[in-house]
């Protein structure tokens, strides 16, 4: 009976796509220096970069930059992040344009250029390579 | 010497020029989006003709989208969609143009998350009604055809948005909406199918998305409400009274499987008396992330009545399409589908029997028996 319960619970997490919590994080996530915010909850991180939210908490708009579609950083970031696998977020970009809604957000091909995004932009946030010099940007917690 | 200076002049200045240049691009490049798709199919019945499709079959199918977005500043933007769409020997393809401008809008975001639309634009209904032509997000060539027919594409006029957030976890999503639109139609009649064009104002309405804390789980309700402009139907000084329409709609859609339901309703009561109701439900697996099998479920009725009492309305079903479908993603750019269905129904592209004349009292018409036919899909489609 227990096997049973534990068989159907086991597929319905698997059916639901409901994932374990990301472990170590190999990236680290970066706003311009101007910008008070030292650390932020991820979901408003993730209603950021779904450009779900246009602000930061603190009222300051928002401009999420993004890294290339097979970047392993945007992997863990969209794992650990936004919760969904880079191509269920390629997924939902193409529902946000084709209804006329939103585009997603600028992506960057490198952490180099991600840094010099968030430099150059006050109210922009990235993210980049845990190993990545962040000279001239703020490293922000993400809870 | 004056020739040096001159050189390091004109190279200073072509230096400049090529990093304006390239700087004015890269502006440009920020500022411009042009995204695409195209959903191009091959489709046979082994019977009746049907949505284009013929017992021959025709890959004279195929539906294509161009975007344009320009960015004025990050609150304004211009947003123009094309679309072509040829469906075989659809008899729709009399009143469709071959290229449509099917949006062409002005969006201005306002602060505390309100946005307005303004201009021909795409108009929320349902879950699939921006996105009925991108093969790359749906499951079947077509999603709930008796649900979205060929009408109430898009609104010239205003849409306004604005999400609120309503704590622990849940949130709605609300428009409101008014303007007109043209509402194709394709009826079976006893002398041949007819197609036509009406133009509909005065028309508002809103939708509203419920989000759960489920992720993956929201609910919808859309209500319109508009007016037929005087047709030959009616004399100059006259209108219709207004149509109500309806839309529910529930959705799970998870990482490995997603199942939905829409209910879709349109109650005018002059001329005559109708009601026309319709539904579909949907489910499917995703067992990898390239993967997809689906089914689906589409039919409905029409109740109606253009007789005074005692005679009673008449209830017309409309087709049952019964699907099922596969699909492969190589890629979230492209999927291949094949798709088979069995339509059963008295709406076909070429007449087919609907109603027994009475031959001895009492004389009452009955239903002629269903008419049936299969037919498959093959297709691919594309977005960018």
């Amino acid at each position: 009976m227990t096997i049973l319960r534990n068989i159907i619970v086991g597929a319905t997490l698997a059916l639901c796509g409901i994932a374990a919590p990301a472990s170590a994080q190999d990236f680290k996530v970066i706003v311009n220096s101007a910008n008070a915010t030292t650390d932020l909850p991820a979901a408003v991180v993730s209603k950021i970069f779904l450009k779900e939210a246009a602000k930061f908490p603190n009222g300051s708009a928002a401009t999420p930059v993004d890294q290339g579609k097979a970047s392993p950083i945007r992997a863990s970031f969209s794992k650990a992040v936004i919760g969904r696998p880079v191509a269920a977020v390629e997924t939902y970009w193409q529902q946000q344009i084709f209804s006329g809604k939103e585009v997603p957000p600028a992506a960057k091909s490198s952490d180099d250029d991600v840094v010099a995004f968030v430099k150059a932009n006050p109210g922009a946030i990235g993210y980049v390579s845990a190993g990545a010099s962040t000279a001239g940007v703020k490293v922000i917690d993400v809870k | 010497m004056f020739r040096t200076t001159a050189r390091t002049a004109a190279l200073v200045l072509a230096t400049l020029f090529a990093s304006q240049t390239a700087a004015a691009q890269e502006a440009l490049g920020d500022r411009l989006s042009i995204h695409g798709s195209a959903n191009i199919g091959y489709g046979k019945t082994d019977g009746l003709p049907y949505f284009g499709m013929t017992k021959d079959g025709t890959s004279d199918y195929r539906s294509l989208a161009l975007q344009f977005g320009y960015k004025i500043d990050d609150k304004n933007r211009v947003v123009t969609q094309l679309l072509h769409r040829n469906f075989g020997e659809s008899p729709t393809k009399a009143i469709t143009p071959v290229i449509e401008p099917i949006w062409a809008f002005y969006e201005h975001k306002f602060d505390g998350g309100v946005t307005l639309k303004a201009g021909r634009n795409p108009l929320p209904r349902g879950l699939f009604n921006e996105i009925r032509f991108i093969g790359t997000l749906l499951p079947f060539y077509r999603v709930g055809n008796s649900v979205y027919g060929e009408t109430l594409e898009y609104i010239d006029g205003v849409v306004i948005r604005k999400p609120f957030d309503i704590g622990s976890g849940w949130s709605l999503d609300s428009y409101v909406f008014a303007g007109g639109y043209d509402l194709k139609y394709q009826i079976p009649l006893s002398s041949g199918t007819v197609v036509g064009k009406i133009r509909n104002e005065n028309s508002i309405g809103t939708q509203l998305w419920l989000k759960t804390p489920v992720k993956g789980v929201k609910f919808g309700t859309f209500v319109q409400s508009y007016q037929g402009t005087p047709n030959v139907t009616l004399p100059k000084d006259k209108r219709p009274s207004r149509t109500i329409t309806a839309m529910y709609s529930a959705d799970a859609t998870f990482d490995k499987a997603f199942a939905r339901a829409e209910y879709a309703t349109f109650q005018a009561k002059a001329p005559g008396y109708l009601n026309f109701r319709s539904y579909y439900v949907q489910a499917g697996i995703t067992p990898t992330e390239k993967w997809t099998i689906a089914g689906e479920y589409d039919g409905g009725n029409n109740n109606l009545s253009f007789a005074p009492a005692p005679i009673p309305n008449l209830d017309l079903p409309l087709n049952q399409d019964v699907g099922f479908g596969i699909t492969f993603k190589p890629s979230t750019q492209v999927a291949f589908k094949f798709e088979g269905h069995q339509v059963n129904g008295y709406a076909f592209d070429s007449r087919v029997p609907s109603v027994i004349p009475p031959t001895r009292p009492p004389l009452v018409m009955t239903l002629a028996p269903k008419s049936k036919s299969n037919y498959a899909l093959l297709s691919v489609a594309f977005a960018f």
